[in-house]
């Protein structure tokens, strides 16, 4: 009745009042709005008590009670019992507390009385109970320095370096090496955890990764917890015993140029690829003139890996040319009966054009040819999905890596020049695979990065690092060894060789004299092009060959390096000229190895352009060719006669 | 008499509709997923509801809303289900949480049971399980039946729900076999059925035969029976995706629960409450034991079963140290709940990390 008397009397004189309201009201106005939103007032607020806000408003006074809704404005009352409860899932709740009983928190918000089981929630604010305010830190603290002197006072924030203190003579700033902390706010101070990504490629570069972190955390009795994230990205906990978190390691899959971007811009520690970068390559990422990638990143050959053709393992067909793999590629072979198989059309499949293994088809196989992709081609973005596309159907062919685990055939292949080459390890080790990739672990030149990212990338290369590589179907570049009878394949090639005339025939009769008692080395050492200087992966071999000396497996047996050349020039030079060769790694054998080798240990031959791995009529051929090979034959073993 | 009520009436006109009384009260049913899922979180709901509605007959009609959206954008189809008459809704997620307290504060005279939050209204209850205990009998299961002393196990978020799992499984299978290692996967999901496949086959690549689980698909339990391991289910029985694999599972066990709040409704004396029911609600439920887990070890795993559900037995029973080597319960000491809802580290003997 009140209401209705008061709002009588207002509306005969609604302007003036009006006006007035206007006028008085500047400094109490607010806003009562309900949650509902059907229900809102502006006005000037009265006064108000625990149950009912009272509000002045154009057409009239009206009491609104409190907890049906909010009050917007400055002039709105704050309670001394308002307090916050925020929770760990992102969910909070404000409002007046009405009571806490240790396990529930009552509070009054403007949708209502709701009851809060405590443990989910932290109180903040002038409402919260005394019991709960304790557990928030107690931030005083004394900062103590060893010559006495000393700071008392709250602590604001530690990070890392310096203590934030606020004291009774102003805020101040102190260098955290030169004091020790007493209180229990201080901070824990302990070591500092590694926090670091590593750029990878995807599938056998992230399980790569991953079986070599089990292995490296088990040699240093530490603990490793994987994490999966919604990006996809796996996270790597490496922790001590006590489950102190001691490295947090975010593996980014992505391909080869992503991840040399991601390492130039200071997004991870290590960036590892399925080939090495030219020059170029890093330009186009960089946009610096590079002529020399060294200038900017070190580079460290990690695992072997090469592009093979895959059919379905019902399909006939054993061998597969380069030139065929062109042909297929490029749909001038469209049937397998013109490649001695069924008479079944190829169903062509391929990665889409920004895969790592598109662009290496692209640039090894087809562009030499100036070919291009076949526009039937089953275009695909995974390479489970290229990988399961074969397996399901026994016409399909692709090229794809040595290294995915599909259900399906690898063939062999034939260079130009016909040698012959299955991709078994020992065939990458060497290079006499024609579609061999190096894989590569990255740094970038004068960047710093975590002591544990060194020790992760030194084992990466390391021998243990290696058996990770083959775990996952990479080939390692850990000594393997060959016995003569094993190298059938390669021998016959090299002896229906095209070019090779009675001289050759000769020098090729001495060489298989040679080795036909001896064992060779997968490490075949190649040279930077016209130099005698070994190239990056040769000195890594010397030092692994060191290694092999050193451990004593060798102390019985003769090192032979064994020198060959390209077909360019005169047979009697290059053999002059492979002979050198050989002569410079023995020199490099025997300085690495004093005490351990004689000159007398180490035999050194040169052949010339006998026995070629690769195809004499192209670049990359030639310098195949130009090789060292390493052999070793037992102490009583002889050349045969 | 709310005044503000009539008076928004006389001024704006606007008027938010009552809840028409219906003869047969009218219960819905909230799902995150499809109610037809064969197994997991919502299927053991969706028994819950239809155990309501055996159990009643035709003194009440119940209805399902499946794949409702968690978080706010849920409210829509609460709203809906308030304004179509329903006099009682179980909002079966953690994420329905926020938008079943818009829901009790709009509709005060609906009654609502929300499922494993924490915040309650005078017409809103909360429930949960207490998941952990049925995981003491998987621990004295996998402490005996490994092999290899690994358990591989896929978690899926570091909240103290999970953690209480881990622990408490791995507890009672150091009692039995103090060699044994859990290796832990974050999975930061409770479903994602590539990437549990994936998890289970690493694992078992890196030494586990026994898989536990703290995710929603049934790809673990397959991937065991694929490559001939054991495996534990989880919410559901999974052993037809296991028939040789799976040696128990902890299953959700919704029926008894609901059948007992929608009879306080009907008598009306419901209340709001807060349940938190281990094995002597019936709320969780273990699964038949395989055959071939030899008698004696079934045996001592019903025993802690029976143990548990009679309160004689704690999961959490000192001496227990952290797994920083600091002190946690002493001799015969228990976790109280305030502990046990806290839990944010791991038990001494566990080598994995707690994502922060």
């Amino acid at each position: 009745m009140k209401q209705f008397k008061t709002i009588l009397s207002w509306s005969l004189t609604a302007t003036t009042v009006f006006l007035a309201t206007l006028v008085s009201a500047q400094e109490n106005m607010v806003t009562l709005r309900s949650i509902t939103k059907d229900f809102e007032a502006t006005g000037a607020l009265v006064s108000s008590d625990a149950d009912f806000y009272v509000l002045r408003t154009i057409i009239g006074e009206m009491n609104v009670p409190r907890d049906e809704v909010e009050c917007i404005g400055e002039a709105c009352p704050t309670a001394s019992t308002d307090v916050l409860l925020s929770s760990a899932d992102g969910s909070s709740f404000s409002g007046e507390l009405l009571g806490y009983d240790g396990t529930n928190y009552i509070l009054k918000t403007t949708i209502g009385v709701l009851t809060i089981r405590s443990e989910f929630v932290q109180c903040e604010g002038a409402g919260c109970p005394a019991e709960t305010q304790m557990a928030q830190a107690n931030t005083a603290i004394i900062l103590r320095s060893g010559d006495g002197t000393f700071f008392e006072g709250e602590l604001q924030e530690y990070d890392g370096t310096n203590y934030i203190l606020k004291t009774s003579v102003g805020v101040l700033t102190i260098r955290g090496e030169f004091v020790k902390c007493e209180g229990e706010a201080c901070p824990d101070t302990g070591p500092v955890v590694a926090r670091f990504n590593i750029a990878s490629p995807r599938n056998e570069g992230e399980a790569f990764i991953g079986d070599a972190l089990a292995r490296f955390t088990e040699e240093k009795s530490l603990n490793l917890t994987r994490s999966i994230g919604g990006t996809g990205n796996t996270q790597y906990l490496i922790g001590d015993n006590s489950g102190a978190l001691v490295a947090d390691i975010t593996v980014v899959a992505a391909n080869d140029r992503a991840s040399i971007e991601d390492l130039f811009s200071n997004g991870a520690a290590f960036a590892l690829t399925r080939e090495a970068f030219s020059p170029q390559a890093v330009a186009d990422v960089t946009n610096m003139a590079v002529t020399d990638v060294n200038e900017f990143l070190d580079a460290r050959p990690i695992a072997l890996d090469a592009i093979v053709a895959h059919v379905n393992t019902a399909n006939r067909v054993d061998s597969i040319s380069i030139t065929q793999m062109g042909d297929i590629l490029s749909g001038r072979i469209t049937n397998w009966a013109e490649i001695g198989g069924d008479d079944q059309p190829i169903t062509l499949h391929t990665m889409n054009t920004d895969s790592n293994l598109a662009q290496m088809i692209d640039r090894d196989i087809l562009s030499p040819r100036g070919l291009q992709v076949g526009a039937n081609a089953m275009v695909h973005d995974t390479l489970d999905d290229l990988g399961k596309a074969i397996a399901a159907d026994k016409s399909a062919f692709t090229m794809a890596y040595r290294s995915g685990n599909y259900d399906t055939k690898i063939t062999s292949t034939r260079n130009v020049c016909n040698m012959f080459s299955s991709a078994n390890s020992f065939s990458l080790q060497t290079g006499e695979y024609p579609l061999t990739s190096t894989w590569n672990l990255y740094t970038l030149k004068n960047r710093e990065i975590p002591d544990i990212a060194v020790a992760l990338a030194d084992y990466l290369v390391s021998d243990q690092g290696q058996a990770a590589a083959e775990t996952v179907g990479l080939v390692s570049l850990a000594i393997d060894q060959q016995p003569m009878s094993a190298q059938g394949e390669r021998l016959l090639s090299a002896m229906l060789a095209e070019g090779l005339n009675s001289k050759g025939i000769n020098a090729y009769r001495n060489y298989l004299a040679e080795v036909s008692t001896a064992t060779r080395l997968s490490t075949t050492l190649r040279f930077l092009t016209g130099s005698s200087t070994l190239d990056a992966r040769a000195l890594a071999d010397l030092r692994r060959i060191s290694k092999l000396v050193r451990s004593g497996e060798l102390d019985r047996d003769s090192l032979m390096v064994i020198g060959f050349s390209d077909a360019v020039g005169n047979f009697g030079g290059n053999v002059n000229l492979s002979r050198n060769r050989a002569g410079v790694v023995k020199g490099l054998l025997l300085q690495e190895n004093v005490g351990r080798l004689e000159a007398s240990d180490i035999l050194a031959f040169g052949f010339g352009p006998v026995a070629p791995v690769g195809c004499n009529s192209s670049i990359e051929g030639r310098s195949l060719n130009r090789r060292v090979e390493v052999w070793i034959r037992g102490a009583n073993q002889e050349r045969l006669r | 008499m709310r005044i503000i009520k009539s008076f928004a009436v006389l001024v704006f006109g606007l008027w938010a509709p009552l809840a028409i009384a219906q003869d047969v009260p009218k219960i819905a049913f909230v799902y995150i997923s499809p109610a037809a899922d064969p197994i997991g979180w919502t299927h053991e709901h969706e028994k819950g509801r239809q155990a309501v509605q055996e159990f009643f007959g035709n003194r009440v009609e119940t209805a399902f809303f499946e794949n409702t959206p968690e978080g706010m954008d849920g409210l829509e189809t609460l709203r809906q289900i308030a304004n179509d008459g329903y006099d009682m809704v179980f909002t079966t997620s953690f994420g329905y949480m926020q938008p079943s307290i818009q829901l009790a504060y709009e509709f005060p005279d609906i009654t609502i049971e929300q499922a494993t939050g924490y915040v309650r209204t005078d017409n809103m209850s909360t429930f949960n399980i207490r998941f952990y205990e049925g995981r003491v009998s998987q621990g004295i299961i996998a402490g005996q039946m490994t092999k290899t002393n690994k358990v591989g196990y896929i978690a899926a978020f570091p909240i103290p729900e999970v953690i209480r799992g881990i622990n408490a499984a791995f507890l009672a299978a150091r009692s039995v076999n103090p060699d044994i290692e859990f290796e832990i996967v974050w999975l930061n999901s409770w479903y994602n059925p590539p990437a549990e496949e994936a998890a289970a086959r690493q694992l078992i690549a890196n030494g586990a035969d026994i898989l536990m689980q703290h995710t929603d698909t049934a790809e673990p339990m397959k991937v065991a029976e694929e490559l001939g391991v054991f495996a534990f289910g989880q919410s559901s029985n999974m052993v037809a995706y296991g028939p040789s694999a799976q040696l128990s599972a902890t299953a959700d066990h919704w029926g008894p629960y609901y059948i007992a709040r929608v009879q306080a409704f009907l008598d009306g004396t419901w209340e709001s409450t807060d349940t938190w029911g281990g094995l002597d609600s019936g709320m969780v439920e273990i699964s038949p034991f395989s055959e071939r887990i030899p008698m004696r070890i079934q045996d001592q795993a019903n025993d802690a079963i029976t143990r548990i559900r009679s309160g004689r037995l704690h999961p959490f029973t000192g001496p227990i140290r952290k797994q920083d080597g600091t002190g946690w319960l002493a001799a015969g000491e228990t976790a109280s709940d305030s502990d046990l809802l806290t839990m944010g580290f791991f038990v001494e003997g566990i080598t994995g990390i707690i994502p922060r």
